[in-house]
């Protein structure tokens, strides 16, 4: 098995995890914090044999838009976070300035080891996407609040921004820009 | 001649397989976790016309800061139970909701009556509200339904002075 695809693996079990942790805990909170009666049913039609119900559909928007909520906020934070992380780490190369900021906002250790690789923030950008337009299709089809569609839009053009902005970083290591050096 | 390891050969295609079930089971699960809207069949909604009564009963559902957990269930052919949590609130308030939709869709006019009671003895009143009429819930009361018409119901409460802990209503409604 080659290297990168036992790395691609090892990376893509964590957003994985929080993928389904954050829609499992948004729903047991929004059940807990509104003291909602949920049903499971296994009589359901189509691909799956178990069925979260409610029997209202007020009730049902509320818990699954709480629900997408969570679980793209447990996928966006650390992606944003790598996404930034990279960024400065690159910009510190090409401009002293952003060290002296880095340096006031005491956030030194972001730039003193290069571990956020571009495959990381592709598979972590790649499950952001995956979520967003789930919740997307959701507000589509009306069972999802739509500021929360929203969000989720724009999530999925961040994460695909910051894959090409990092990508293009990696690029600038191997072929420097020339107007940058001459 | 030397020994080919055939070992990554064979877990390249299961790594891969693996790869792409990371990406689908979560997405699948994620879909599936999503709820759906689905009326109850045994018990909470009774909307299954009767033969002999022909009135359909609905519980409203929601959420509400004071009118909590509601459950509506069948007793018998001619009895439905509907409890609710109401929560501490304040003195001098008035409380309202929409609970349950009673239908007739029968041929006949017919008739409903209802009482309630609570599991302590503050000094809430609490009554039922259809159309302009209102109906206290310690005395049994009784309204018709035409062939067709569909009525809300409303819960009302009220209180000259604070409730500091919740209470259980239930109101049988005899068909």
């Amino acid at each position: 098995m080659s290297k990168l695809l036992r790395r691609i693996l090892k990376i893509s079990v964590w957003p994985a995890v929080l993928m389904i942790a954050g829609k499992l805990f948004g729903i047991i909170i929004a059940n807990i914090v509104y003291k909602l009666d949920f049903f499971i049913d296994n009589q359901i039609q189509g691909i799956f044999s178990i069925q979260l119900y409610y029997t209202d559909s007020n009730t049902t928007i509320l818990v699954n838009s709480i629900s997408n909520l969570f679980m793209i906020i447990v996928l966006a934070i650390p992606t944003i976070y790598f996404i930034i992380k990279t960024s400065i780490y690159q910009t510190t190369f090409q401009n002293p300035r952003t060290i002296v900021k880095i340096t006031k906002l005491n956030i030194m250790n972001w730039i003193t080891k290069d571990d956020t690789s571009f495959l990381l923030i592709f598979i972590w950008c790649s499950f952001l996407l995956v979520t967003s337009l789930i919740v997307i299709a959701q507000t589509i089809q009306g069972i999802n609040y739509s500021w929360i569609g929203i969000l989720a839009g724009a999530l999925a053009i961040f994460s695909i921004w910051g894959t090409i902005k990092t990508y293009e970083l990696e690029i600038d290591k191997i072929y420097p820009r020339e107007k940058e050096l001459y | 001649m030397a020994k080919q390891n055939l070992l990554p050969q064979i877990f390249e295609p299961l790594a891969i397989a693996a790869l792409l079930a990371l990406f689908i089971i979560p997405t699948l699960t994620v879909i599936n976790l999503s709820p759906i809207t689905q009326e109850l069949k045994e018990s909470n909604v009774l909307g299954v016309t009767d033969s002999t009564q022909n009135i359909v009963v609905r519980k409203v559902g929601g959420i509400h800061d004071i009118f909590q957990n509601e459950t509506l269930e069948k007793q018998d052919e001619t009895e439905y139970i509907y409890s609710t949590n109401i929560m501490k609130r304040e003195g001098k308030k008035a409380y309202s909701k929409p609970i349950i939709t009673i239908k007739n869709t029968g041929t006949t006019k017919s008739t409903l009556s209802f009482y309630g009671y609570t599991d302590s003895t503050t000094k809430s009143s609490y009554s039922l509200k259809i159309d302009k009429n209102s109906y206290n819930l310690t005395d049994t009361s009784k309204i018709q339904l035409k062939p067709g018409e569909e009525k809300v119901i409303y819960l009302y409460t009220e209180s000259q002075s604070s409730i500091l802990f919740n209470e259980k209503l239930n109101i049988i409604i005899y068909l």
